[in-house]
């Protein structure tokens, strides 16, 4: 079957023969492209071709105007309503009302409203007086039911709402005097000025003919009966009687109101065609789960189409555009032309999101003594990001590290500015006055050494082209101050609905469009995704400062007129389709269900015909998931020569190590964490924590008392401890705070120490327990400071049995601080957790699978070991303690280890010589164990050991 | 036609027909006229019932327009009410579905936050509200930002500083971490409840109040002080005693274990006042359970006990009260002191966002319904409601029904029909807000005086006759049980609210089920595991069988749910399931769940992210390796040492790896959608792959991202680590799969056969720690202080007894709700895991699992079954009923994945971005070559002068050129004019044609740039750029030669224009 248009084509060409001085108008240029194509198949020789224009360029060129762009409109509108209120807004907040007032203002002119009397407060007023009489009394029903609903009692809403009512008139007067003096125009204005003064219009020697159009504004239609009275212009409807004749049903309220008048009655064929219900269409519905999984399905769908046709003659139809890409990406091989009527979306190229990331990086950004900070985590982004990368691979590289290193939650931009004249760019303050200019000098820059005719190049020259527009504006028109803020908001708006066309002979191949784009097109095969509510049809977006009845009583579109609209748009589509596929999804946004389209329940309910699918086909994707195979680590003879390294005879060419306290506790905790840390030597990624962790706020206690009293020995020159001491060594505490958090940072001496707010306060919290810890100190004065971690790593071997014969395995690790209190030596672990002292007995420490292992006492039982092999002369007792930060508010404090011998049956540790060989006993098992062949390092089977372990990603738990 | 009495209310208990019911009294009024519907505003809980509804309403509407039946109650009720034939009954529910179809918009079943949010864009102006605005479900990700925003501000405001680390102290103490943004984070989450906005007014006053917080403080610990003083106080006093007479505290009963002791434990400044227990309550009390009968210091004792240390016992019990009030009070108050701040960085972070929270939805309602008259809001919203069907009422929340109350009140006011249904015993949703009280009592009383008619709906239509029976007993026992233990716990009266709710528990067996001859099945297991709290591992391994008895039984995957509680329970049974080999069976059971089915499961979806943060940061060394064990696990393969020590990668995965670094660079360029679909591509997943519906999971993630956020792959890296844990695999209901879903989301819902694998949960679960809002006063000059409680048994023993004793109540009904919505979801089948214990370990009903063996176990009431005939106590084992014979029904819709096509195929491969015209050179103007372009473009489309200055204009606003390249283009052009020739062409006097095409049979068409008509001549202009050339002579030539054929007779010359020399060739 032919389509619309060639027929139309075909009867114009036969009715004129001549075509010079035609002039066709069409809904849109694309049914334009297609119109011509048509016609040049039909001719014999060569002609001359008419113009195809659409209604807009039409308007326009009868007014021979243009209207302004909205954001200059919206500037006038707020100055005409900056004038007319004493309540001021800044422009940042009235430009979306700005917005929605313009739009208002549009459809008042296209639909020829009255503004006077659409604004018209009508409060006070019962009776509407007799100038009111062009109104039908359905009309003044629908008016006066409006105004009556404030009657009664008086509130601040009815009242807010007054005055912005009252205004809205004056605003409507005080803009177009305003816009008129500066010579602009907006789209409404243009065509109520031409329609209202149709006389005026010069007599039209071409021959004007109308093409395809469903439904007319106001002012359409008056010009269009003029022009069909006049001047004898032509109408073709693309019409179906289905719809025509039934007058439930939507899509044909235009129609059916156009064929009663008296003027557009007569342009109505004959015979109007019944394609809908004589043609039979294969119509099948189907649902799938996910959204995404629709561009599969078509791509199912076309790779059934039998190979010799023409692809011209499929639509896939995407009422949401960003499924065009999951689809294109899906496109069967033997399709080999793709024509996309939608663009390319710029807010999903590289460069928007690259410059989004600088304006973002500008809303956190502070001037700190006289110097500009960024906050991390957008520095971060950028410095990632492949536009930086790119340029400067090293030196983004380094500072991404530094970054971490130094934990900096704000960076200096003069560190940031040194990798070249990109960075200088991106990490600059933007003002509200030069932002745009920065932009645009970044754009500039960034394109430079990009090849020409590269993509990259043509995204960046098209952001360009969008901001020297908005650029200009703001040049020329606006002198408002604008925020940063606002700024971002624009240049998200502007390019959420900016697009790069697609390359492409439009005619050739399958085509893939959106919903309005098909406008008077047919084809044989129709697939539509999304035929959901809220997609097709889209939801409603009836956003109007006129109250519904108002609207509806001055003839301004509402939603039943809306509705009309999409509905035709959607019939008419099956017009002359041979078979068409309707995909719908059940997944929803934002934890929505997904919604069928009523469409679909109008065509399974309502038409009667062989070809529909009367229930939906289920298309699902099978859920298996691959069970998730445990790790097991054999040792290799390449993992005995790592562990070799822990022994006496470390191997050649291998560097000798040792097992620390830590290292065993991990072993016991989960073999494969041990194995991924210290034999594979997995590398974990630092992250920039505004948070102090655990882990780090555990350093920074040992660091400070280690600053506190390394200080005092250096100061005095003694390493004995005297109660008179402690006064003094209080006034210390917070340079050895500051001093550790230097250290763990890596910030220079001096280096302005900035905070962030959980540091400050563990910082506060640290120098509390320092004097927690030297109150207790000052009990046991007097001590002597026999070592701090820092300047003695202790160690030891222990005999084990490998399969080399016995080896010694070497032990290592760093005890907090050593001191003697009387004849005692106390060996002190700082612990900034809330480890406790108890344990049940010297088996429990080695237990895996006792969940309340206590791992700091077998940490400082293990310091025992280490003292006692650097002093084996040693006859004082060793005592191991533990400062627990929790311990140390409480009273009374002791910080002595407990083994628990029944309930209630606690005895302290005195001297790490009554556990020794139970200890050794154990220690050298696990030894054993660690070196011994055939155990594998496996996963462990407690899932809570997993939660904080970094390599959870890696073991799927 | 206004009915007597407009209001009806319906308590339907489960499967008592709630939809049929909805659905015939929205029938009613929807077919009063055509466009009747119109004003009927039908709310349901969620949206998914929201969708279930109107597939049900049209559904009856299509039948019933196709032929009324007569035989059908539903069918006979409309035609009774307008007293209609079935002819006649057809043809209206033909119209109004007609109508109902053509104005779909105006189909108004929807949720309340719809709905809500529906009134409050029609107000946004009125309540100040930004003209723009999006709606911010994540609260929780919101809240996140607030303390951050929070915490930076301790830098700047020594007061908060101080509070806090007064905070971080006081948390040492208590010997938690010294890290206090997790509790700011989870009290501070109170902002968006509703009981806090209620009190909301009062605490800001309070805390905006400058001294108030710090007296609060110091009054408190006064107080305290003075507790612990008085407590010393009474110890030394009870040392003095005892030593007077002579005594240790080991003489007494009990020696060093004695109760009497207590007394010397008095004073810890942590706890001043040692609990007793009930029974140390009672000796404490008799002189006699002081000593040992054969005591030697019997008289020195008693003599003791006369002399005070009795008396000392009697004052515990008033000071510990007031010692628990002052801890309950400090408990909170750190936190409680930043609510001022969180409030003001909500408010800040919702100014700078343009958002609204969805939790505010409420507020603003209220504030608008309150302000205004309904016909306004009508006006305003564009649509106007005369009758409201409100579904599920027992969870609407105090707020919700404030805001309605208006409108429904104007309704009723006009006798409009208006319709509530719900049922207490159904209410779970009290930690969202619902609040039962309003079906139970409010409703009545707010609306009672237009009259109004309760219906209870007593015919269960859903269950098998023992079902029915079973759930009858079972839950009048319970209830009975239930508020016996809370009367004696809490006080009498107190098991009233209870029994209330429960007082109609009985319901009929409908004559559609018991017609059926089958009787249904009930079982209840008592488990008995080897440890107690190996409980859900056993229930967990019992599941799978059970599930293959099932099955052999007749019964489909898709027939069988699993209920649970929580959300890890859900994801533990479908591992569960994942790890079960189905005896003598290749495929394995499937689940479906939209609690269970984490996408990160996959280990596919894994292999992607660790991919994607590779690409990010190539770096990244333990993404390095886990890409490859993901890889490895979606292969299938075996896992060892060479995944993880240097260089020792196996191929194929260390070429893929090359491959992948190689490519890294071209890979970071990619837009996010394409950059994953080229490593789907490069990790070779496009291919046959089991894991399909979790890599459309992860896409589906990605393209809901792209929508909505900053579409680079560090955003999305950040958004994943936040809320991707949370996405699921979702599957169409129809699919034939064990359903596992919690309790909560099965509301509504129905199953052949309802597995309650996990009934132990406690009843009264402290730990979750609840908490109220209660007032305290202190001061006499302030009103009292309404501070956060946490709710711990304690309380009932303080001032807050009052709200303890509230939230118990009501967590008790919570959990019998839970159990009776778990219960009675099951249509044929019930069989539910109950750990067990030996009666006498079980002490008082603190878990679920006591209540049920006591009900069990217990003598019911006349007209009751006999549970416990039931049970079996050798095997621990309720059962009840018969297997129903199976009935396979109808075959589940054919699910159809054959018809998907998965090969990838880059988009680049056919398509291009089109270049745009133009570019810049290094001074930013437009180059000069595409200069020349540009004046060709400009001169093309104009045909006169004046519209040269006009597309100058258009190319201006395009954004194109700025200003000053407008002018230079003016120029130019104005240069070219200056040759007359030139000029000519632009002269208005002729007929000019621009761009005038020229057909070319056989489907060609040229495009002259110019034709200028002069009296009987034509003159042909093309424009060019660059050198002159023979091929542009040809051009014009042929154009020439075409427009002699359409021109018959009339003269055609030929120009060449060089645009940017001006030189003009004439072709003859
Ligand atoms: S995630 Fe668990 S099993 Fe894996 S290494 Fe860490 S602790 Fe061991």
């Amino acid at each position: 079957m032919d389509s619309f248009l060639k027929e139309t084509a075909q009867t114009l060409l036969q009715s004129k023969g001549d075509l010079k001085g035609v002039k066709v108008i069409l809904p849109n240029r694309r049914a334009g492209l297609f119109f011509i194509k048509y016609l040049s198949h039909l001719v014999d020789r060569p002609l001359w071709m008419p113009e195809v224009i659409t209604i807009e360029d039409l308007f326009y060129q009868l007014a021979e105007k243009r209207p302004a762009d909205k954001l200059t409109l919206i500037y006038e509108l707020y100055r005409v309503f900056q004038a007319l209120t004493d309540r001021q807004e800044s422009f940042d907040r009235f430009f979306f009302w700005g917005e929605m007032i313009l739009k208002d203002f549009n459809d008042l002119d296209q639909f020829m409203v009255n503004p006077e009397k659409l604004f018209t407060n009508l409060k006070e007023q019962k009776v509407l007086e007799s100038d009111w009489s062009f109104l039908s009394p359905e009309q003044v029903k629908l008016i006066r039911e409006f105004w009556a609903s404030f009657e009664g009692r008086d509130r601040a809403h009815q009242e807010k709402f007054l005055r912005f009512w009252d205004m809205l008139y004056p605003l409507y007067t005080g803009f177009n005097a305003s816009l008129e003096s500066l010579g602009l125009a907006y789209g409404g204005k243009i065509y109520r000025d031409v329609a209202t003064d149709l006389e005026a219009l010069t007599p039209m020697e071409e021959q004007l003919v109308f093409v395809g159009f469903n439904a007319f504004t106001t002012t359409e239609e008056k010009l269009i009966k003029y022009l069909v009275t006049h001047f004898g212009a032509k109408i073709f409807w693309d019409l179906d009687t289905y719809y025509l004749d039934r007058p439930e049903q939507e899509a044909g309220l235009f129609f059916r109101q156009y064929r009663k008048d008296p003027i557009l009655g007569p342009t109505f064929p004959e015979h109007i065609p019944n394609h809908l219900q004589q043609h039979k269409a294969k119509i099948n519905t189907y649902n799938v789960p996910l959204k995404i999984n629709q561009a599969n399905l078509v791509a199912g769908l076309l790779e059934q189409v039998k190979g010799d046709e023409d692809w011209e003659e499929t639509v896939v139809i995407l009422p949401e555009e960003q499924l065009l890409f999951p689809l294109l990406n899906v496109l069967p091989d033997k399709i080999n032309r793709v024509n996309v009527t939608m663009g390319y979306p710029v807010r999903q190229t590289p460069v928007y999101t690259f410059l989004e990331a600088v304006l973002e990086l500008q809303r956190y950004s502070k001037m700190e003594d006289g110097e500009l900070q960024f906050y991390h985590k957008p520095v971060k982004d950028l410095l990632s990001n492949v536009f930086l990368t790119e340029i400067a691979p090293e030196f983004t590289q380094q500072v991404y590290d530094d970054l971490l290193r130094t934990n900096a939650i704000y960076f200096p931009a003069k560190d940031l500015r040194k990798g070249g004249e990109v960075f200088s760019l991106v990490f600059q303050l933007y003002t509200a006055e030069t932002i745009m200019e920065q932009l645009l000098e970044l754009i500039r820059t960034l394109a430079a050494p990009l090849e020409e005719k590269s993509m990259e190049r043509t995204y960046l020259y098209q952001c360009f082209k969008q901001m020297n527009r908005l650029k200009e504006v703001f040049d020329k028109e606006i002198k408002e101050e604008v925020s940063v803020g606002f700024f971002t908001k624009l240049f998200r708006q502007v390019f959420a609905e900016s697009r790069l066309p697609f390359q492409g002979e439009p005619l050739e191949g399958i085509q893939l469009m959106g919903v309005l784009e098909t406008r008077n097109l047919d084809f044989k095969r129709v697939i539509i995704c999304s035929m959901n509510e809220g997609s097709f049809p889209p939801s409603k977006s009836m956003d109007s400062l006129v109250p519904f009845n108002l609207r509806q009583a001055f003839g301004m579109p509402v939603q039943e007129q809306n509705d009309a609209i999409y509905a035709y748009t959607f019939y008419r589509l099956l017009h002359r389709a041979e078979e068409v596929h309707l995909i719908y999804s059940t997944a929803g946004s934002q934890g929505q269900v997904g919604e069928k389209s009523r469409y679909i329940h109008q065509l399974q309910i309502e038409m009667e015909h062989s070809g529909i699918q009367k229930e939906d086909t289920l298309v699902h994707v099978p859920v298996n998931l691959t069970k998730a195979n445990p790790i097991l680590i054999q040792k290799s003879p390449s993992i005995l020569r790592v562990l070799q390294r822990y022994t006496d005879s470390p191997g050649d060419g291998q560097t000798a190590t040792s097992f620390s306290p830590s290292a065993l506790n991990m072993y016991l905790d989960c073999r494969l964490k041990f194995f991924l840390t210290y034999i594979a030597a997995v590398e974990v990624p630092d992250e920039v924590q505004e948070a102090v962790d655990p882990a780090i706020f555990g350093n920074l206690v040992h660091q400070s008392l280690e600053n506190l009293y390394t200080g005092f020995i250096a100061r005095k020159g003694r390493n004995w401890v005297e109660a008179s001491d402690i006064e003094g060594l209080m006034d210390y505490i917070s340079p050895a705070v500051e001093k550790a958090i230097r250290t763990q940072y890596f910030l220079d001496e001096d280096a302005g120490l900035k905070l962030t707010g959980q540091l400050t306060i563990a910082r506060d919290v640290l120098q509390k327990y320092l004097a927690g810890v030297l109150e207790q100190d000052r009990y046991t004065t007097p001590f002597e400071i026999i070592s701090l971690e820092g300047n003695k790593k202790y160690s030891t071997q222990l005999p084990v049995a490998t399969r080399s014969g016995v080896r010694g395995v070497s032990l290592s690790g760093i005890i907090d601080r050593v001191d003697r209190v009387g004849a005692t030596i106390r060996l002190i672990d700082y612990k900034s957790g809330n480890d406790k002292k108890d344990f049940k007995g010297i088996s429990s420490l080695f237990d895996r699978e006792d969940k309340s292992r206590n791992k700091a006492v077998m940490q400082t039982l293990f310091y025992g070991l280490l003292y006692e092999a650097r002093h084996p002369d040693n006859k004082s007792p060793l005592k191991p303690a533990l400062y627990s930060l929790r311990d140390i508010f409480q009273e009374p404090f002791s910080p002595y280890l407990q083994e628990v011998l029944g309930p209630g049956k606690k005895q302290e540790v005195h001297d790490f010589a009554d556990y020794r060989d139970d200890f050794v006993g154990q220690l050298t098992q696990l030894l054993e164990e660690i070196v011994n062949p055939g155990q594998n390092f496996d996963q462990t089977d407690d899932l809570e050991k997993c939660r904080l372990c970094p390599f959870s990603e890696i073991c799927s738990r | 036609m206004a009915s007597p009495t407009p209001f009806h209310i319906y308590k339907s208990s489960a499967g008592s027909g709630k939809t049929y019911t909805l659905t015939t009294a929205y029938l009613k009024l929807a077919l009063e006229n055509p466009l009747a519907f119109r004003q009927i505003l039908a709310v349901t809980f969620t949206n998914k019932a929201t969708q279930e509804m109107k597939e049900r309403i049209i559904q009856e509407l299509k039948r019933i327009k196709n032929k009324a039946d007569e035989t059908q109650p539903m069918d006979r009720d409309l035609m009774a009410r307008w007293n209609l034939k079935p002819s006649e009954l057809s043809q209206r529910a033909a119209m109004a579905l007609t109508a109902i179809l053509h104005d779909y918009g105006s189909f108004s079943v929807s949720t309340i936050d719809s709905f809500f949010q529906q009134v409050i864009r029609a107000f946004a102006r009125e309540i100040d509200l930004q003209a723009k605005y999006d709606v911010e479900l994540d609260q929780e990700g919101i809240m996140e930002r607030i303390v951050d925003r929070l915490l930076m501000r301790v830098v700047e405001e020594p007061d908060l500083h101080r509070w806090l680390v007064a905070f971080s102290m006081h948390k040492i103490q208590e010997g938690s971490s010294w890290d206090t943004k997790k509790l700011i984070h989870e009290l501070g989450g109170k902002i968006f409840q509703e009981d806090f906005k209620m009190v909301q007014k009062e605490v800001r006053h309070f805390l905006d109040g400058s001294d108030n917080l710090k007296k609060l403080i110091s009054h408190l610990y006064q107080q305290k002080q003075v507790v612990v003083r008085q407590a010393e106080g009474m110890k030394a006093e009870a040392n003095q005693i005892r030593i007077n007479h002579g005594l240790e505290w080991e003489d007494f009963h009990g020696g060093s274990k004695s109760f009497v002791k207590k007394l010397d434990q008095l004073g810890d400044p942590a706890s001043p006042i040692p609990e007793l227990t009930d029974l140390q309550k009672i000796k404490v009390k008799n002189p006699e359970e002081w000593y040992t009968k054969t005591s030697r210091k019997k008289s020195a004792i008693q003599a003791a006990y006369q002399e005070g240390l009795g008396e000392l016992f009697s004052r515990f019990e008033p000071l510990l009260k007031t010692w628990t009030t002052l801890d309950a009070m400090t408990k909170n108050l750190y936190v409680f002191g930043l609510f001022g701040y969180l409030l003001e960085e909500l408010e800040a972070l919702k100014e700078e966002e343009n958002m609204l929270l969805i939790s505010e939805a409420n507020d603003f309602l209220r504030s608008i319904t309150a302000e205004n008259e309904a016909p306004f809001i009508y006006e305003k919203v564009g649509n106007r409601f005369r009758h409201f069907l409100l579904d599920e009422f027992q969870d609407t929340s105090g707020f919700q029904w404030e805001s309605f109350r208006p409108l429904l009140l104007n309704s009723l006011s006009m006798g409009k029909a208006n319709l509530v249904v719900g049922d207490v015993k159904q209410s779970i949703y009290r930690w969202r807000g619902g609040e039962m009280r309003l079906l139970m009592e409010q409703v009545e009383n707010d609306t009672g005086h237009f009259g109004l008619e309760v219906k209870n709906l007593d015919t269960n239509f859903r269950s098998l006759p023992q079902v029915v029976f079973f759930n009858n007993s079972l839950f009048s026992r319970l209830s009975r049980l239930l508020a016996a233990s809370l009367t004696e716990e809490l006080g009498s009266g107190m098991g009233d609210l209870i029994s209330t709710a429960y007082a109609e528990i009985s319901q009929k067996v409908s004559l559609k089920q018991d017609s059926k001859g089958q009787s249904g099945k009930v079982r209840l297991e008592f488990l008995e595991p080897e440890k107690p709290q190996n409980f859900s591992d056993a229930a967990l391994e019992a599941l799978p069988a059970m599930v293959d008895e099932l099955i052999s039984k007749g019964y489909r995957q898709k027939d069988i749910a699993i209920l649970v509680r929580k959300n890890d329970q859900a994801a533990n049974i479908a591992d569960a399931f994942m790890a079960y080999e189905i005896p003598g069976q290749e495929k394995k059971y499937e689940v479906i769940s939209d609690e269970a089915l984490f996408l990160h499961k996959s280990a596919v979806v894994r292999c992607l992210l660790a991919a994607l943060k590779l690409v990010s940061n190539p770096n990244d060394g333990l993404s390095g390796k886990n890409l490859w064990v993901q890889w490895a696990r979606a292969k299938n393969l075996l896992l060892g040492q060479e995944f993880f020590l240097q260089g020792t990668l196996p191929e194929p995965h260390s070429g893929l790896e090359r491959t992948f670094f190689e490519n890294i660079h071209k890979l970071k360029k990619l837009p996010l959608m394409d950059l994953l679909e080229a490593l789907v591509e490069l990790l070779g997943f496009n291919g046959e792959l089991d894991e399909r519906a979790y890599l459309s999971g992860l896409k589906e993630a990605v393209y809901d991202f792209v929508g909505k956020n900053r579409a680079d792959l560090g955003s999305f890296l950040e958004w994943w680590e936040q809320q991707g844990h949370k996405r699921t695999v979702k599957l169409p209901d129809t699919h034939d799969a064990i359903r596992i879903l919690t309790i909560h989301k099965s509301k509504g819902l129905q199953f052949k056969v309802v597995l309650l694998p996990f009934l132990d949960w406690k009843i009264f679960d402290t730990a979750k720690d609840p908490i109220v809002w209660a007032p305290y006063s202190w001061d006499e000059a302030l009103p009292p202080v309404i501070m956060p409680l946490t709710i711990r048994q304690n309380l009932l023993n303080s001032a807050f007894a009052p709200a303890y004793r509230e939230e118990c109540l009501l967590s008790h009904l919570d959990t019998l709700n839970m159990l009776y919505v778990a219960f009675t979801r099951a249509e044929e089948v019930i069989w539910g895991l109950v750990p067990h214990k030996e009666s006498k370990k079980r002490n008082g009903i603190g878990k679920v699992d006591d209540l049920l063996f006591l009900a069990l176990n217990q003598r019911g009431t006349e007209g009751e079954l006999d549970l416990e005939a039931y049970f079996d106590s050798e095997t621990l084992t309720l059962d009840l009923g018969n297997w129903p014979s199976s009935d396979p029904g109808v075959k589940p819709a054919t699910d159809r994945p054959e018809i998907m096509a998965w090969k990838y195929r880059p988009w680049r491969d056919s398509l291009q971005v089109r270049q745009v015209f133009g570019d810049f050179d290094e001074t930013g103007m437009i180059a000069k070559r595409d200069f020349g372009r540009m004046v060709h473009t400009l001169i093309e489309k104009a045909s006169t002068r004046m519209d040269f200055s006009l597309e100058l204009e258009a190319l201006y606003f395009d954004g194109a050129i700025n200003k000053h390249e407008m002018v230079l283009l003016e120029q130019q052009f104005a240069t070219l004019c200056e040759v007359p020739e030139f000029n000519s062409w632009f002269d208005d006097r002729y007929e000019i044609l621009t761009e005038q095409g020229i057909l070319m049979p056989g489907g060609g068409s040229k495009r002259p740039d110019r034709l200028v008509f002069k009296k009987g001549a034509v003159e042909v202009v093309d424009f060019k750029t660059g050198k002159e050339s023979q091929s542009h002579k040809e051009q014009v030539k042929g154009y020439m030669e075409l427009i002699r054929q359409i021109e018959k007779g009339k003269a055609v010359t030929g120009f060449l224009c060089y645009l940017e020399t001006g030189s003009i060739i004439r072709i003859s």
